[in-house]
């Protein structure tokens, strides 16, 4: 008994300046319409948890090659400090049809590491973290003050 | 002939379950043998290639690093749809970039004549 998995990861970052980058890493030197915006070809690997019930924000990387566009990413989001990321996960068809609904988590930049061949962009789930049973709000500046990128929650 | 980069995943019940990180075959291989190569143009009269311009080649890629295109006349013996999929014409392959693998061999025969050895790999390019 086998079965057979195709997964497309996309990601669209949102560096502090400059415009947004699309990429996807499945469909090699092509292009694809995802969500209304064209995902160009990246070889990246997204490696880290997404959540969990703990609210610890949880980290993730994506690798990428040191490549030219690579380095801009980390430029324009100052480091990575200052960027936003959504990755969304397909589960692509064996006649590479991408459906439209798939797991979908948002993620703030947190920092990078360069390598001598690669390049890791740092994020941290954007508070999507938060136990079940908390309240549906939001939490913004107003309520808890100035909210860190770094965090471990705690209610009381 | 290349194939789908993958990985399977076995439990250890049997069952298997395979992921493709892409969707187009790479890592193409190509291996040469050449026999009784003169080692230069003076051995046959300037009528055959030789080892030196093996070499020279390799040299000029600057050995395993940079790719190059494959000369016609290296798929000439296939008939041209099987040639095609090496390189990279065909409609099912993607267009590789081949270059050296390794040092190509040199064994000597004789004073002036060599066998050698040449392996290429074809990439996919990001």
């Amino acid at each position: 008994m086998s079965s057979e998995i195709r997964i497309c990861q996309f990601i669209k970052i949102e560096p502090s300046r400059g415009s947004n980058h699309y990429y996807q890493n499945y469909f090699i030197k092509e292009t694809k319409s995802f969500k209304s915006n064209n995902y160009s070809f990246a070889p990246f690997e997204a490696e880290g948890g997404v959540s969990s019930l703990n609210a610890d924000n949880q980290q993730v990387t994506i690798r990428l090659p040191a490549s030219e566009y690579a380095i801009r990413l980390v430029e324009e989001g100052d480091g990575n400090r200052l960027s936003k990321m959504l990755l969304c996960t397909r589960f692509i068809t064996a006649g590479g049809a991408i459906p439209s609904t798939g797991p979908e988590e948002y993620y703030v930049g947190i920092g990078a590491s360069f390598s001598d061949d690669t390049i890791e962009l740092r994020f941290r789930s954007a508070l999507d973290g938060v136990a079940g049973g908390f309240p549906a709000s939001t939490l913004t500046e107003k309520n808890v003050g100035i909210l860190p990128l770094e965090s471990n929650l705690s209610l009381r | 002939m290349g194939d789908l980069p993958s990985k399977v995943y076995r439990a250890m019940s049997g069952a298997t379950v395979r992921r493709a990180f892409g969707n187009k075959k790479t890592g193409y291989v190509m291996k040469l043998q050449f026999k009784n190569l003169g080692d230069d143009v003076s051995v046959r009269g300037g009528t055959q290639r030789t080892v030196k311009e093996i070499l020279d080649h390799y040299c000029e890629v600057n050995g395993t690093f940079d790719s190059f295109n494959l000369g016609s006349g290296l798929t000439q013996g296939m008939g041209s749809e099987t040639a095609n999929y090496f390189r990279g014409s065909a409609v099912q392959s993607p267009s590789v970039s081949w270059r050296y693998a390794k040092p190509p061999e040199v064994q000597s025969v004789k004073k002036g004549l060599s066998n050698v050895s040449v392996e290429l790999i074809g990439e996919i390019g990001a």
